[in-house]
Protein backbone atom coordinates (compact mmCIF):
# COMPACT_ATOMS: atom_id res chain seq x y z
CA UNK A 1 0.00 0.00 0.00
CA UNK A 2 1.25 3.22 -0.93
CA UNK A 3 2.21 5.55 1.92
CA UNK A 4 -0.07 8.11 3.41
CA UNK A 5 0.29 11.09 1.77
CA UNK A 6 -1.17 12.88 5.58
CA UNK A 7 1.82 12.16 7.17
CA UNK A 8 3.77 14.88 5.48
CA UNK A 9 4.87 17.44 8.19
CA UNK A 10 5.69 20.88 7.09
CA UNK A 11 8.99 23.11 8.77
CA UNK A 12 8.53 25.46 11.07
CA UNK A 13 9.67 28.56 9.72
CA UNK A 14 9.25 32.20 11.15
CA UNK A 15 7.27 34.70 9.33
CA UNK A 16 9.12 37.00 7.01
CA UNK A 17 9.65 40.53 8.62
CA UNK A 18 8.99 44.06 7.17
CA UNK A 19 11.58 46.50 9.06
CA UNK A 20 10.57 49.56 9.40
CA UNK A 21 12.46 52.19 10.90
CA UNK A 22 11.21 55.86 11.93
CA UNK A 23 13.01 58.44 12.28
CA UNK A 24 12.14 61.61 14.50
CA UNK A 25 13.05 64.72 15.07
CA UNK A 26 12.64 65.84 18.66
CA UNK A 27 14.78 68.98 18.60
CA UNK A 28 13.16 71.70 20.29
CA UNK A 29 11.45 73.23 17.68
CA UNK A 30 8.66 70.25 17.74
CA UNK A 31 7.79 70.94 21.14
CA UNK A 32 4.25 71.69 22.32
CA UNK A 33 1.59 70.58 19.40
CA UNK A 34 3.64 69.03 17.27
CA UNK A 35 5.42 66.01 19.63
CA UNK A 36 1.56 65.32 21.14
CA UNK A 37 0.64 65.18 17.81
CA UNK A 38 3.79 62.79 16.71
CA UNK A 39 2.94 60.50 19.73
CA UNK A 40 -0.81 59.96 18.73
CA UNK A 41 0.80 59.34 15.71
CA UNK A 42 2.58 56.83 16.96
CA UNK A 43 -0.37 55.38 18.72
CA UNK A 44 -2.39 55.33 16.25
CA UNK A 45 0.17 53.48 13.99
CA UNK A 46 0.72 50.66 16.36
CA UNK A 47 -3.10 50.19 17.11
CA UNK A 48 -3.86 50.00 13.23
CA UNK A 49 -1.58 47.45 12.57
CA UNK A 50 -1.98 45.36 15.44
CA UNK A 51 -5.66 45.17 14.09
CA UNK A 52 -3.92 43.21 10.99
CA UNK A 53 -3.17 39.78 12.62
CA UNK A 54 -0.58 39.21 9.82
CA UNK A 55 0.52 42.42 9.30
CA UNK A 56 1.22 42.75 13.47
CA UNK A 57 3.42 39.48 13.17
CA UNK A 58 5.20 40.58 10.07
CA UNK A 59 5.72 44.34 10.96
CA UNK A 60 8.51 45.39 12.66
CA UNK A 61 8.96 48.95 13.83
CA UNK A 62 12.11 50.81 15.39
CA UNK A 63 12.31 54.45 16.44
CA UNK A 64 15.26 56.73 16.31
CA UNK A 65 15.16 59.68 17.78
CA UNK A 66 17.54 62.79 16.86
CA UNK A 67 17.73 66.17 18.79
CA UNK A 68 21.41 67.21 19.78
CA UNK A 69 21.89 63.34 19.94
CA UNK A 70 20.92 60.32 17.90
CA UNK A 71 18.81 57.91 20.30
CA UNK A 72 17.19 54.66 19.74
CA UNK A 73 14.12 54.59 21.81
CA UNK A 74 13.03 51.63 20.12
CA UNK A 75 15.02 48.67 18.86
CA UNK A 76 13.28 46.41 16.16
CA UNK A 77 10.50 44.65 17.46
CA UNK A 78 6.91 43.37 15.88
CA UNK A 79 3.68 45.42 16.36
CA UNK A 80 2.10 42.84 18.25
CA UNK A 81 5.13 43.64 21.16
CA UNK A 82 5.21 46.94 20.54
CA UNK A 83 4.15 49.49 23.01
CA UNK A 84 4.38 53.34 21.91
CA UNK A 85 7.13 55.86 23.39
CA UNK A 86 6.01 59.24 24.91
CA UNK A 87 8.39 61.57 23.45
CA UNK A 88 10.02 65.00 24.54
CA UNK A 89 11.25 67.36 22.24
CA UNK A 90 14.16 69.74 23.39
CA UNK A 91 17.95 70.55 22.02
CA UNK A 92 19.19 70.96 18.28
CA UNK A 93 18.60 69.01 15.02
CA UNK A 94 21.41 66.59 14.23
CA UNK A 95 20.41 64.69 11.47
CA UNK A 96 22.87 63.50 10.32
CA UNK A 97 23.74 61.69 13.69
CA UNK A 98 20.57 60.42 13.40
CA UNK A 99 20.85 58.80 9.84
CA UNK A 100 24.02 57.14 10.66
CA UNK A 101 22.14 55.57 13.70
CA UNK A 102 18.69 54.38 11.37
CA UNK A 103 21.40 52.51 9.14
CA UNK A 104 23.54 51.16 11.61
CA UNK A 105 20.48 49.70 13.39
CA UNK A 106 18.98 48.43 9.86
CA UNK A 107 22.04 46.67 8.88
CA UNK A 108 22.20 44.88 12.62
CA UNK A 109 19.27 43.93 11.94
CA UNK A 110 19.16 42.60 8.55
CA UNK A 111 22.62 40.79 9.73
CA UNK A 112 20.22 39.24 12.36
CA UNK A 113 17.72 38.00 9.88
CA UNK A 114 20.02 36.29 7.69
CA UNK A 115 22.11 34.53 10.35
CA UNK A 116 18.78 33.28 11.52
CA UNK A 117 17.25 32.38 8.10
CA UNK A 118 14.43 34.61 8.32
CA UNK A 119 13.28 36.25 4.78
CA UNK A 120 12.20 40.29 4.77
CA UNK A 121 11.21 42.83 2.67
CA UNK A 122 12.89 45.97 2.00
CA UNK A 123 13.24 48.06 4.32
CA UNK A 124 11.68 51.85 4.94
CA UNK A 125 13.54 54.14 6.76
CA UNK A 126 10.61 56.90 7.21
CA UNK A 127 12.26 60.69 8.44
CA UNK A 128 9.75 63.40 9.86
CA UNK A 129 11.54 66.67 10.39
CA UNK A 130 10.39 70.13 10.95
CA UNK A 131 13.22 71.69 9.85
CA UNK A 132 16.77 71.45 8.52
CA UNK A 133 20.39 70.04 10.09
CA UNK A 134 21.42 72.27 13.14
CA UNK A 135 24.38 71.75 15.47
CA UNK A 136 26.88 69.48 13.48
CA UNK A 137 29.68 69.77 11.71
CA UNK A 138 28.79 69.93 8.22
CA UNK A 139 30.83 66.86 6.93
CA UNK A 140 29.10 64.61 9.53
CA UNK A 141 25.55 65.91 8.02
CA UNK A 142 27.18 65.45 4.29
CA UNK A 143 28.51 61.94 5.26
CA UNK A 144 25.50 60.57 6.40
CA UNK A 145 23.42 61.95 3.60
CA UNK A 146 26.13 60.44 0.65
CA UNK A 147 26.12 57.12 3.03
CA UNK A 148 21.84 57.44 2.94
CA UNK A 149 21.21 58.25 -0.80
CA UNK A 150 24.18 55.25 -1.48
CA UNK A 151 21.89 53.01 -0.35
CA UNK A 152 18.54 53.83 -1.95
CA UNK A 153 20.72 53.88 -5.28
CA UNK A 154 21.62 50.43 -4.37
CA UNK A 155 17.93 49.44 -3.38
CA UNK A 156 18.98 48.67 0.32
CA UNK A 157 15.88 50.76 1.70
CA UNK A 158 13.23 52.66 0.49
CA UNK A 159 13.18 56.46 1.96
CA UNK A 160 10.65 58.92 2.61
CA UNK A 161 11.04 62.25 4.14
CA UNK A 162 8.16 64.13 5.45
CA UNK A 163 9.21 67.74 6.71
CA UNK A 164 6.16 70.05 8.77
CA UNK A 165 5.23 72.94 7.28
CA UNK A 166 8.48 74.59 8.64
CA UNK A 167 10.87 72.44 7.43
CA UNK A 168 13.82 73.44 4.84
CA UNK A 169 12.22 71.13 2.08
CA UNK A 170 15.35 72.18 -0.94
CA UNK A 171 17.79 70.96 1.87
CA UNK A 172 15.37 67.60 2.79
CA UNK A 173 15.30 66.86 -1.39
CA UNK A 174 19.51 66.82 -1.37
CA UNK A 175 18.61 63.55 0.96
CA UNK A 176 15.89 61.79 -1.17
CA UNK A 177 16.11 59.90 -4.71
CA UNK A 178 14.49 62.11 -7.75
CA UNK A 179 11.19 59.79 -7.95
CA UNK A 180 10.51 59.82 -4.23
CA UNK A 181 11.02 63.42 -3.33
CA UNK A 182 10.07 64.82 0.30
CA UNK A 183 6.35 65.30 1.21
CA UNK A 184 4.93 68.05 3.24
CA UNK A 185 2.77 67.07 6.00
CA UNK A 186 -0.51 69.22 6.24
CA UNK A 187 -0.44 70.95 9.50
CA UNK A 188 0.31 68.63 12.21
CA UNK A 189 -1.84 65.83 10.55
CA UNK A 190 -0.03 62.99 12.27
CA UNK A 191 -2.73 60.94 13.08
CA UNK A 192 -3.39 60.82 9.48
CA UNK A 193 0.28 60.20 8.21
CA UNK A 194 0.51 57.30 10.72
CA UNK A 195 -2.67 55.68 9.45
CA UNK A 196 -1.53 55.77 5.84
CA UNK A 197 1.78 54.63 6.85
CA UNK A 198 -0.12 51.42 8.82
CA UNK A 199 -1.85 50.82 5.50
CA UNK A 200 1.28 50.52 3.37
CA UNK A 201 3.12 48.67 5.69
CA UNK A 202 0.08 46.00 5.73
CA UNK A 203 0.19 46.11 1.81
CA UNK A 204 3.70 45.53 1.81
CA UNK A 205 3.46 42.87 4.87
CA UNK A 206 1.10 40.59 2.42
CA UNK A 207 2.57 41.13 -1.04
CA UNK A 208 3.63 37.97 -3.06
CA UNK A 209 6.64 38.16 -5.00
CA UNK A 210 6.41 39.98 -8.51
CA UNK A 211 3.61 42.07 -7.04
CA UNK A 212 3.89 45.85 -6.72
CA UNK A 213 2.36 47.26 -3.98
CA UNK A 214 0.17 50.05 -4.59
CA UNK A 215 0.54 52.65 -1.94
CA UNK A 216 -2.71 54.39 -0.74
CA UNK A 217 -3.28 57.71 -1.30
CA UNK A 218 -1.09 60.30 1.10
CA UNK A 219 -4.23 62.60 2.39
CA UNK A 220 -2.12 63.86 4.85
CA UNK A 221 0.27 65.58 2.47
CA UNK A 222 0.00 69.29 0.88
CA UNK A 223 0.19 69.74 -2.73
CA UNK B 1 14.74 4.73 -14.11
CA UNK B 2 12.64 8.03 -13.04
CA UNK B 3 8.97 7.51 -12.47
CA UNK B 4 7.84 11.09 -11.85
CA UNK B 5 4.62 13.46 -11.31
CA UNK B 6 3.76 16.86 -10.79
CA UNK B 7 0.65 18.88 -9.76
CA UNK B 8 -0.62 22.56 -8.60
CA UNK B 9 -2.85 24.37 -6.72
CA UNK B 10 -3.80 27.87 -6.45
CA UNK B 11 -3.81 29.95 -3.33
CA UNK B 12 -6.26 31.44 -1.33
CA UNK B 13 -5.23 34.62 -2.38
CA UNK B 14 -5.60 34.17 -6.26
CA UNK B 15 -9.11 32.14 -5.33
CA UNK B 16 -10.23 35.00 -3.06
CA UNK B 17 -9.75 37.91 -6.67
CA UNK B 18 -10.59 35.22 -8.94
CA UNK B 19 -7.34 34.97 -10.79
CA UNK B 20 -6.02 31.78 -11.71
CA UNK B 21 -3.40 29.52 -10.74
CA UNK B 22 0.17 30.88 -12.60
CA UNK B 23 2.56 28.35 -11.57
CA UNK B 24 3.26 25.76 -14.26
CA UNK B 25 5.09 22.70 -14.20
CA UNK B 26 6.29 20.14 -16.81
CA UNK B 27 8.51 16.82 -16.97
CA UNK B 28 9.56 14.12 -19.33
CA UNK B 29 11.67 11.11 -19.68
CA UNK B 30 14.85 11.75 -22.04
CA UNK B 31 16.32 8.65 -21.86
CA UNK B 32 16.32 5.19 -19.86
CA UNK B 33 17.86 7.14 -16.70
CA UNK B 34 16.94 10.51 -17.54
CA UNK B 35 13.82 13.20 -16.91
CA UNK B 36 13.92 16.68 -17.81
CA UNK B 37 11.70 19.08 -15.19
CA UNK B 38 10.53 22.22 -15.18
CA UNK B 39 8.34 25.15 -12.67
CA UNK B 40 7.51 28.34 -13.40
CA UNK B 41 5.78 30.88 -11.36
CA UNK B 42 3.98 33.24 -12.85
CA UNK B 43 4.45 37.36 -11.46
CA UNK B 44 1.73 38.23 -10.04
CA UNK B 45 1.89 41.61 -11.12
CA UNK B 46 1.75 40.49 -14.70
CA UNK B 47 -1.72 40.01 -16.43
CA UNK B 48 -0.83 37.15 -18.78
CA UNK B 49 1.70 35.72 -16.17
CA UNK B 50 -0.31 32.22 -16.64
CA UNK B 51 0.10 31.84 -19.98
CA UNK B 52 4.32 33.08 -19.56
CA UNK B 53 4.60 30.33 -16.73
CA UNK B 54 3.12 27.46 -19.08
CA UNK B 55 5.06 28.61 -22.38
CA UNK B 56 8.54 28.51 -20.36
CA UNK B 57 7.81 25.50 -19.02
CA UNK B 58 6.37 23.89 -21.94
CA UNK B 59 9.28 24.93 -24.04
CA UNK B 60 12.36 24.48 -21.68
CA UNK B 61 11.31 20.92 -21.77
CA UNK B 62 10.94 20.66 -25.23
CA UNK B 63 14.13 22.20 -25.98
CA UNK B 64 15.88 19.51 -23.78
CA UNK B 65 13.98 16.85 -25.68
CA UNK B 66 15.10 18.08 -28.98
CA UNK B 67 18.52 17.76 -27.73
CA UNK B 68 18.23 14.44 -26.10
CA UNK B 69 20.77 12.53 -28.15
CA UNK B 70 23.30 15.17 -26.91
CA UNK B 71 22.66 15.10 -23.36
CA UNK B 72 22.41 11.50 -23.03
CA UNK B 73 25.69 11.38 -24.73
CA UNK B 74 27.80 13.63 -22.24
CA UNK B 75 27.20 15.20 -19.06
CA UNK B 76 29.75 17.62 -19.94
CA UNK B 77 27.32 19.51 -22.07
CA UNK B 78 24.52 19.89 -19.36
CA UNK B 79 25.19 23.14 -18.05
CA UNK B 80 25.56 24.66 -21.10
CA UNK B 81 21.98 22.65 -22.33
CA UNK B 82 20.22 24.00 -19.60
CA UNK B 83 20.89 27.27 -20.86
CA UNK B 84 19.80 27.48 -23.65
CA UNK B 85 16.64 25.58 -22.23
CA UNK B 86 15.99 29.07 -20.37
CA UNK B 87 16.95 31.24 -24.16
CA UNK B 88 14.77 29.16 -25.59
CA UNK B 89 11.87 29.67 -23.21
CA UNK B 90 12.39 33.40 -23.13
CA UNK B 91 12.49 33.47 -26.90
CA UNK B 92 8.81 31.65 -27.21
CA UNK B 93 7.22 34.38 -24.73
CA UNK B 94 8.71 37.10 -26.42
CA UNK B 95 7.55 35.29 -30.13
CA UNK B 96 4.00 34.87 -28.06
CA UNK B 97 3.95 38.55 -26.86
CA UNK B 98 4.67 40.08 -30.31
CA UNK B 99 1.50 37.81 -32.03
CA UNK B 100 -0.32 38.66 -29.51
CA UNK B 101 0.62 42.69 -29.69
CA UNK B 102 1.86 42.51 -26.32
CA UNK B 103 5.47 43.13 -23.96
CA UNK B 104 6.82 40.15 -23.03
CA UNK B 105 7.27 41.31 -19.21
CA UNK B 106 3.24 41.08 -19.43
CA UNK B 107 4.31 37.31 -19.26
CA UNK B 108 6.83 37.68 -16.54
CA UNK B 109 7.11 34.59 -14.79
CA UNK B 110 10.44 32.68 -12.55
CA UNK B 111 11.67 29.56 -14.24
CA UNK B 112 13.59 26.32 -12.87
CA UNK B 113 15.11 23.86 -14.77
CA UNK B 114 16.37 20.38 -14.07
CA UNK B 115 18.61 17.85 -15.97
CA UNK B 116 17.90 15.07 -13.91
CA UNK B 117 19.82 12.03 -14.32
CA UNK B 118 21.23 9.00 -12.36
CA UNK B 119 24.67 9.78 -11.80
CA UNK B 120 24.63 13.70 -12.45
CA UNK B 121 22.28 16.48 -11.99
CA UNK B 122 21.53 20.11 -13.28
CA UNK B 123 19.66 22.67 -11.85
CA UNK B 124 19.06 26.22 -13.26
CA UNK B 125 16.82 28.81 -12.27
CA UNK B 126 15.79 32.64 -12.65
CA UNK B 127 13.78 34.10 -9.84
CA UNK B 128 12.98 31.94 -6.31
CA UNK B 129 11.57 28.58 -5.40
CA UNK B 130 13.85 25.25 -5.24
CA UNK B 131 15.16 21.99 -5.90
CA UNK B 132 16.40 19.26 -3.72
CA UNK B 133 17.80 15.71 -4.24
CA UNK B 134 19.23 12.25 -1.77
CA UNK B 135 22.26 12.30 -2.51
CA UNK B 136 24.26 9.20 -0.73
CA UNK B 137 21.25 8.56 1.75
CA UNK B 138 20.48 12.19 2.67
CA UNK B 139 18.40 14.90 1.33
CA UNK B 140 20.60 18.26 0.14
CA UNK B 141 19.51 21.59 -1.43
CA UNK B 142 20.42 21.29 -5.24
CA UNK B 143 20.82 25.20 -5.01
CA UNK B 144 22.01 27.58 -2.48
CA UNK B 145 20.28 29.89 -0.50
CA UNK B 146 18.42 33.05 -1.87
CA UNK B 147 20.91 35.03 -1.13
CA UNK B 148 19.74 38.99 0.34
CA UNK B 149 16.75 38.46 -2.22
CA UNK B 150 13.41 40.36 -0.28
CA UNK B 151 10.67 38.70 0.50
CA UNK B 152 8.48 40.50 -1.89
CA UNK B 153 10.48 40.66 -5.01
CA UNK B 154 12.38 38.45 -7.46
CA UNK B 155 13.66 38.05 -10.88
CA UNK B 156 11.53 37.23 -13.98
CA UNK B 157 13.08 35.63 -17.34
CA UNK B 158 11.58 38.26 -18.89
CA UNK B 159 13.88 41.00 -17.33
CA UNK B 160 17.21 41.99 -18.86
CA UNK B 161 19.15 40.69 -16.30
CA UNK B 162 17.85 37.14 -16.33
CA UNK B 163 21.05 35.03 -16.32
CA UNK B 164 19.98 31.59 -15.03
CA UNK B 165 22.25 30.43 -11.81
CA UNK B 166 23.12 27.24 -12.98
CA UNK B 167 24.29 24.14 -10.64
CA UNK B 168 25.88 20.78 -11.61
CA UNK B 169 26.77 18.11 -9.29
CA UNK B 170 28.37 14.68 -10.40
CA UNK B 171 26.64 13.07 -7.81
CA UNK B 172 23.76 9.47 -7.92
CA UNK B 173 20.63 10.83 -6.91
CA UNK B 174 18.13 8.91 -6.05
CA UNK B 175 15.21 11.26 -5.04
CA UNK B 176 14.41 14.84 -6.58
CA UNK B 177 11.50 17.53 -6.27
CA UNK B 178 11.24 20.88 -7.76
CA UNK B 179 9.22 23.72 -6.04
CA UNK B 180 8.07 26.82 -6.47
CA UNK B 181 8.15 29.68 -3.90
CA UNK B 182 4.66 28.86 -2.55
CA UNK B 183 5.64 25.56 -1.25
CA UNK B 184 9.67 26.62 0.20
CA UNK B 185 8.68 28.16 3.35
CA UNK B 186 6.91 24.36 4.14
CA UNK B 187 9.75 22.16 2.88
CA UNK B 188 12.59 23.73 3.51
CA UNK B 189 14.20 24.49 6.88
CA UNK B 190 15.02 28.45 6.10
CA UNK B 191 17.38 29.34 8.68
CA UNK B 192 20.18 26.20 7.67
CA UNK B 193 18.48 25.85 3.83
CA UNK B 194 18.24 22.43 4.95
CA UNK B 195 15.16 20.15 3.06
CA UNK B 196 12.56 19.38 5.88
CA UNK B 197 12.59 15.65 5.85
CA UNK B 198 9.59 14.88 7.40
CA UNK B 199 8.09 16.89 4.24
CA UNK B 200 9.73 15.32 1.67
CA UNK B 201 10.81 11.82 2.66
CA UNK B 202 6.47 10.61 3.05
CA UNK B 203 5.94 12.13 -0.77
CA UNK B 204 9.18 10.37 -1.90
CA UNK B 205 7.95 7.05 -0.17
CA UNK B 206 4.30 7.52 -2.00
CA UNK B 207 5.93 7.74 -5.24
CA UNK B 208 7.84 4.67 -4.84
CA UNK B 209 5.01 2.47 -3.70
CA UNK B 210 2.69 4.13 -6.46
CA UNK B 211 2.27 1.40 -9.50
CA UNK B 212 0.01 3.92 -10.83
CA UNK B 213 1.44 7.34 -11.53
CA UNK B 214 -1.60 8.49 -12.91
CA UNK B 215 -3.66 8.01 -9.56
CA UNK B 216 -0.38 8.95 -7.91
CA UNK B 217 -0.88 12.61 -9.48
CA UNK B 218 -4.28 12.97 -8.13
CA UNK B 219 -3.31 12.15 -4.74
CA UNK B 220 -0.48 14.80 -5.19
CA UNK B 221 -3.37 17.28 -6.59
CA UNK B 222 -5.34 17.13 -3.34
CA UNK B 223 -2.89 17.21 -1.11
CA UNK B 224 -1.92 20.30 -2.34
CA UNK B 225 -4.98 21.94 -2.70
CA UNK B 226 -6.11 20.68 0.84
CA UNK B 227 -6.99 23.07 3.55
CA UNK B 228 -3.73 21.93 5.12
CA UNK B 229 -1.34 24.31 2.83
CA UNK B 230 -4.35 27.07 2.82
CA UNK B 231 -3.64 27.10 6.44
CA UNK B 232 0.20 27.78 6.04
CA UNK B 233 0.02 29.51 2.97
CA UNK B 234 -1.73 31.94 0.92
CA UNK B 235 0.27 31.22 -2.31
CA UNK B 236 0.04 28.95 -5.69
CA UNK B 237 1.98 26.45 -5.26
CA UNK B 238 3.56 23.42 -8.04
CA UNK B 239 5.90 20.84 -7.18
CA UNK B 240 7.31 17.67 -8.80
CA UNK B 241 8.68 14.61 -7.56
CA UNK B 242 10.69 12.04 -9.16
CA UNK B 243 12.25 9.00 -7.29
CA UNK B 244 14.57 6.57 -8.80
CA UNK B 245 13.17 3.24 -9.59
CA UNK B 246 15.94 0.89 -10.23
CA UNK B 247 17.84 0.45 -13.85
CA UNK B 248 15.46 -0.03 -16.72
CA UNK B 249 15.19 -3.88 -17.20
Amino acid sequence: MPTHLDHIEFAENPDPRCPCVLLLDVSASMHGDPIQALNEGLRTFQREVSGDTIAARRVEIAIVTFSSTARIVQDFVTVDQFLPPELAAGGQTHLGAGIEAALNALEQRKAAYRSSGVAYYRPWVFLITDGAPVGEAEPVVEAARERLLAEQHAGKLVFFAVGTESADFQRLGTFTLPNRPPLQLRGVQFVELFEWLSKSQQAVAQSRPGEQVPLPPAGWAAV
Amino acid sequence: MWRSIGARAKGVAHAADGSPCQDAFAYAPLGPDLTAISVADGAGSAPFSKMGAEIAVDRAVRYLRNVSDLVNADTAVWPHAVRCAFDAARGSIADHARTQGRAAPEFATTLQVVLLGHDACCYGRVGDGGGVGRVGGALVPLVPAPENGYANETRFLTSLDAEPEIFFRADRVSDCAVFTDGIQHLAMQLAQWKPHDPFFAPLFDFLRTSDDTTSAQDSLSQLLGADRFDCRTDDDRALVISVWTGDAA
